[in-house]
């Protein structure tokens, strides 16, 4: 006789029961809007604190800035999110983006060839392959995620310190058009004394955005990539193709590296093959802060974007709430490990009332 | 009588032995074991006596306690089918509280040098079995993935430790401690033999006590473990805490052998340790594995880590090979496994 029962956990809650609580935080719904929710609310909060000790803080300016050194790893972390809606994940990123982007301007330079688009082609490509390479050797030998791109992270660092002989490449030593990428702004507007400008890499940024959302929104490879997360054997029997949805997912998680390997070298002016490993956990943590799951099957573009920007905002601004910069990492893990305890206690909690016991 | 029985029972096994000399365990000990055979041939073949002399080989057992605590933690954690990564974080931050115990003056004159090496053990050893705890609840409670929690956490203990040290190292510990890693049984090294000892009685502990058999169980099977009843949370929680204590054993025989602790010291344990766990046959999806041939693995590895040092090989490249290393001892494993399961089901088909 009961219209809800504890198997419709996403019918609504009887009006007379709404509370302001309820009213101010609708419970049901995928979890996954609830987080971006969380996370938005939690960003702004932020930036009110921020904004009082340095009242100068809300301004156009401070934004560019916050483009500008959180647009590369914003990108890889869009490719990540891919690969974490299919339930895996690539820790093997910064160093595949570091080989590639060394490559690429060893290239330009070995062949004389000054041109971005070359240099693109080039790291896309090598990130590409990179990538593919991962996803095949997890299919082939159905093996965990996160121990093969582990060791596939040695291994590309090995091989570019090993047998390419890497020695960083300084900025007089880098082809211009590569040094003005870095520099290039899309147009400028004063700010304190001088002038600030939108960067360049907002333009790679938002074609990425949009990509990202196209793939997993859009398109039956993106469907199959939740569907794959979400219930793995199911997916396999309703004829998902595993192989192809592994090449497709860890390729362009790899091909994104290679496009933040170039961002990143032609924005510091320095190709340093020891450089960028190191911080893949910092990546890590902004696609698991905005709702991605390692189970797979969650995760949204615009968690990602504003998981960055929380994590951005953090390592750009604590300096100015009077804590140094020693800090960044505490409350970024605190920030990744209080989010995935809220959004998983939640989802297990969902799950125990349908007698799912997929992720006990 | 012979009708009543349902005909999806499966009669009573005919030949015992079958699973037991044919499971997945007993082949990766094979694997494990040849492999070390082969590679112990080509050290010789290769070094010969500049690698198997006593003081090589002493060294050998010396440098492994710390290198083999974070795989024994890692191989604790492998079998519910989790992963530790925050085992190299927790040594360093409880290493670090050890580090500031130990150099503090005001507690030095207070409680004497032995006090003060006590109290900061305990705290290095306490604080870890929080850390570990920590990690714990929100892998049991909360039903977080490990791997998820232990990268958070990871950053967590990272961040705390870099936080409180600005990322400047603390030296000078008082020589009593650091002296600790030279006492000697014979030839042995006292830490080795405790080393020893230690994993003898945890591979035994956990394959015969109801907490290991939960641990095997869970993960072997997530959703059979919940309906059997047992205190599953629990047991999780203890296993992490474990590790976690296990961890900070390592790190402070890590501040003894350096004399000084620094945010990030030991990171290359942590590629090392799950390459030892998985090359020991501990399965990464859960529910096998013996600690007791971790230990041989570590000892494998650490005698290959001294060959490429007197072959003079640079880091990057020893990582290389341990990453190339790893892609090839899972696929090895892979292939295994599925023999086994091949012929297990060959088998049971001929029975059935």
């Amino acid at each position: 006789m009961t219209t809800r029962s504890a198997f419709e956990p996403n019918a609504p809650t009887p009006g007379a029961g709404a509370s302001w609580r309820e009213r101010l935080w609708p419970r049901g719904g995928s979890g996954a809007g609830e987080n971006l929710r969380l996370l938005a609310l939690i960003i702004l909060a932020y930036i009110v604190i921020v904004t009082i000790q340095s009242p100068d803080f809300l301004s156009l300016a401070s934004l560019f800035d916050l483009i500008r050194t959180g647009s590369a790893l914003t990108i890889v972390a869009l490719g990540v999110l891919v690969v974490m809606v299919t339930g895996g994940i690539d820790v093997s990123f910064l160093a595949n983006a570091i080989l590639s982007a060394w490559i690429a301007t060893a290239l330009s330079n070995a062949l004389g060839i000054d041109s971005l688009a070359f240099a693109l082609t080039v790291a896309i490509g090598i990130g590409t392959f990179v990538g593919l390479v991962n996803g095949l050797i997890i299919y082939l030998f159905s093996l965990p995620t996160l121990i093969t791109t582990l060791a596939m992270q040695g291994v590309l660092q090995g091989v570019l310190m090993v047998f390419l002989g890497a020695r960083p490449i300084t900025a007089g030593f880098m082809p211009s058009s590569l040094r003005d990428f870095g520099t290039a702004v899309l147009f400028e507007i004063p700010a304190g004394p001088g002038f600030t400008g939108l960067s360049v890499f907002a333009i790679p940024l938002v074609i990425v955005i949009a990509l990202t959302w196209y793939l997993l929104n859009r398109t039956p490879i993106g469907r199959a990539s939740y569907a794959l997360g979400s219930n793995p054997l199911g997916a396999v029997r309703s004829g998902v193709e595993v192989l192809k949805i592994n090449l497709v997912v860890y390729g362009y998680a790899g091909a994104l590296a290679g496009l933040t390997g170039l961002m990143m070298v032609s924005e510091i002016r320095l190709v340093n093959p020891v450089s960028l490993v190191g911080n893949e956990l910092i990546v890590l943590a902004a696609v698991v802060i905005g709702g991605a799951k390692l189970t797979g099957g969650t995760g949204s573009v615009g968690g990602v974007v504003l998981g960055m920007a929380l994590i951005t905002l953090l390592s750009n601004t604590l300096v100015t709430l009077g804590l140094s910069a020693s800090w960044n990492r505490f409350f970024i893990g605190a920030a990744m490990v209080a989010i995935a305890a809220i959004s998983h206690y939640r989802a297990k909690q969902r799950n125990l009332k349908l007698l799912n016991f997929q992720d006990v | 009588m012979a009708d009543t029985t349902p005909s999806h029972v499966a009669p009573p096994r005919k030949r015992p032995g079958l699973q037991a000399r044919l499971n997945e365990e007993f082949l990766a000990e094979v694997v494990l074991y040849g492999i070390a055979a082969i590679v112990l041939a080509l050290i010789a073949m290769r070094l010969g006596g500049a690698f198997f002399n006593s003081t090589n080989l002493v060294s050998v057992l010396e440098q492994v306690p710390e290198f083999a605590l974070f795989s024994l933690a890692m191989a604790i954690a492998m079998i519910t089918g989790g992963i530790d990564l925050s085992v190299i974080a927790v040594a360093d931050l409880s290493a670090i509280f050890a580090a500031y115990i130990m150099t503090n003056p005001s507690i030095v004159d207070a409680l004497g040098p032995g006090g003060a090496i006590a109290l900061a053990t305990f705290v290095a050893l306490g604080s870890s079995v929080l850390m570990g705890l920590f990690n714990g609840i929100i892998i049991a409670r909360f039903g977080v993935p490990a791997l998820v929690t232990t990268l958070g956490t990871m950053l967590l203990y990272f961040g705390l430790a870099s936080g409180l040290t600005g990322g400047v190292g603390i030296t000078g510990m008082p020589s009593t401690f650091t002296d600790i890693l030279m006492l000697k049984l014979g030839p042995i090294p006292v830490s080795f033999c405790a080393l020893a000892v230690l994993f003898v009685l945890a591979s035994f502990y956990i394959r015969n006590s109801l907490f290991g058999k939960t641990l095997y169980l869970y993960g072997d099977n997530k959703v059979a473990a919940l309906f059997t009843g047992l205190p599953i949370n629990r047991a999780i929680l203890i296993s992490y805490a474990l590790s976690g204590l296990l961890a900070g054993a390592a790190g402070l025989i890590m501040l003894a052998r350096f004399n000084s602790m620094k945010v990030g010291f030991g990171d290359t344990f942590l590629l090392q340790a799950i390459l030892v766990a998985v090359l020991a046959g501990m399965d990464p999806y859960g529910g096998r594995g013996r600690l007791l041939n971790v230990l041989a693995a570590v000892l494998l590895l650490q005698c290959v880590e001294n060959a490429f040092t007197i072959e003079g090989l640079s880091p990057y490249a020893k990582k290389m090979i341990w990453g190339g290393l790893l892609l090839i001892f899972m696929a090895l494993n892979f292939f295994v496994r599925r023999i086994v399961r091949r012929s297990l089901t060959r088998a049971a088909l001929r029975a059935g």
